[in-house]
């Protein structure tokens, strides 16, 4: 189970190039996680506890809002990266995740991944670079949204 | 050579300046803004020829004329299809037409897809909003000529799934199992299951051999700029993107100057270009 772990670590796009050595002391704190088709993986204002990387299958993150109930924001699939509340004080989530079909997912521990990154800072570092890097994409995925780019003024 | 030169140029109407009177057959709503107006010859003569990507200038009568594209399949002889969304002056009295009325018709004017060149190529078709009218034929023709060609995925992008325009065809695309067809919405309420993101997030994600591949691009220019870097991310150089500009194009022939963007005529240089020659229009705030 473990190789098997480390076996799809490696292949996954955030740790994609690194060495075993390198993330031998994260597959410590990975456990394979599957949800079933509309489980909730996790709800708005939860702590945030654990950091998700999507093997197979699709996530919707949404938001709930008073008058229109639930709004999706965005859909991950397999490759992607689930949340990042865990790296950011307080550790709080900000949006409701639920699995749109049956989802494999390696669950990373947040606090045992943070105190990794305290006590190496090389390792911190690149991860830092990996998480932003998929921060960033997301961030320009937004302002694209908040564009409205397909408005009658764009 | 012919067919070559015909892909690259589009064809050509021999009296430009002159409307030929055409009569709506029929009329469907696409979305809450968006209707296709089915058009016949009102003199009972065939059909204009055309390429995809190539557009016409529609007159409504005593209102004025715009540019529309042609979105119908260039192999259906049946009747002219424009798709129109509704946002101005002329735009609204174009959707405002039934059954029997009368329109005006110059064209067809414009570059085109050059399909030609594609043969034997993966194509990456990547749409956003009312931009899939301009790439509809050009999907047909790949479908016409599915040999021709080799791994086909269509990007398709909208604002809500309410607004996804020829929902009906991309389902019935869907169902080709040599064609890959992805729809992304940028938000949506939980009735719609599909993937949620801007248009940009569907290309990583399709199985197309980039050292092999061509993309045709047409959108709101902020999507065309995203996604032509989207493309080149995912391995094309911009000399296999091809974009189709939108100006307000007034003559059609290069005179008017309405639709200058630098030293080129909208109307007539494009409106589809390869990205090398559109990438300095992209680079060129206000132009």
């Amino acid at each position: 189970m473990a190789d098997q772990i480390t076996q799809q670590l490696l292949e996954h796009p955030i740790f994609k190039g690194m060495s075993f050595s390198a993330i031998s002391d994260i597959i410590r704190c990975a456990s394979e996680k599957t949800f079933s088709r509309s489980e909730t993986i996790f709800l708005e204002g939860e702590n945030a506890q654990h950091c998700y990387l999507i093997l197979r299958g699709s996530v919707d993150l949404s938001i709930h809002t008073h008058n229109r109930g639930p709004i999706t924001i965005q859909s991950l699939h397999g490759g992607d990266v689930l949340g990042w509340s865990w790296l950011f004080s307080p550790f709080i989530w900000h949006f409701d995740a639920i699995a749109k079909e049956k989802t494999n997912t390696i669950r990373l521990d947040g606090q045992s991944i943070r105190k990794i990154c305290q006590e190496d800072s090389k390792i911190g570092y690149e991860l830092m670079k990996r998480f932003s890097r998929v921060m960033q994409e997301r961030l320009m995925a937004t302002r694209l949204q908040l564009v409205d780019m397909y408005g009658k003024y764009s | 050579m012919e067919n070559i030169l015909k892909s690259e140029m589009g064809f050509q109407p021999t009296q430009p300046m002159l409307p030929t009177l055409f009569t709506v057959d029929s009329k469907i709503q696409e979305t809450h803004d968006t209707w296709s107006l089915f058009l016949n010859n009102s003199n009972g003569n065939s059909l204009q020829e055309f390429s995809p990507g190539q557009f016409n200038m529609l007159y409504a009568y005593g209102v004025g004329e715009v540019p529309i594209s042609i979105s119908g399949n260039c192999q259906n002889q049946n009747s002219l299809v424009h798709t129109i969304r509704n946002v101005g002056m002329v735009s609204n009295a174009l959707c405002g037409l039934n059954q029997g009325d009368q329109v005006g018709v110059r064209g067809p004017f414009g570059t085109s897809w050059p399909m030609e060149k594609f043969k034997g190529k993966d194509v990456i078709i990547v749409s956003g909003g009312i931009g899939l009218a301009p790439l509809r034929p050009a999907v047909y023709h790949i479908l016409n000529n599915r040999d021709d060609y080799n791994h086909v995925a269509l990007a398709y992008g909208a604002r809500a799934p309410e607004e996804i325009l020829y929902p009906k065809q991309i389902m019935e695309w869907r169902s080709h199992l040599d064609l890959q067809v992805r729809v992304t919405v940028d938000s949506s309420d939980q009735k719609w299951h599909g993937q949620v993101g801007v248009v940009t997030t569907l290309i990583p994600r399709l199985n197309i051999d980039p050292d092999n591949a061509v993309a045709l691009v047409c959108g709101p220019e902020v999507m065309i700029r995203f996604g032509v870097r989207e493309l080149i991310k995912y391995g094309l150089d911009t000399d296999q993107i091809w974009v189709s500009m939108e100006r307000n194009m007034k003559c059609g022939i290069g005179l008017c100057g309405h639709c200058q963007l630098g030293p080129d005529f909208i109307c007539k240089d494009g409106a589809v270009y390869n990205y090398v020659k559109a990438e300095r229009f992209f680079k060129t705030k206000e132009l």
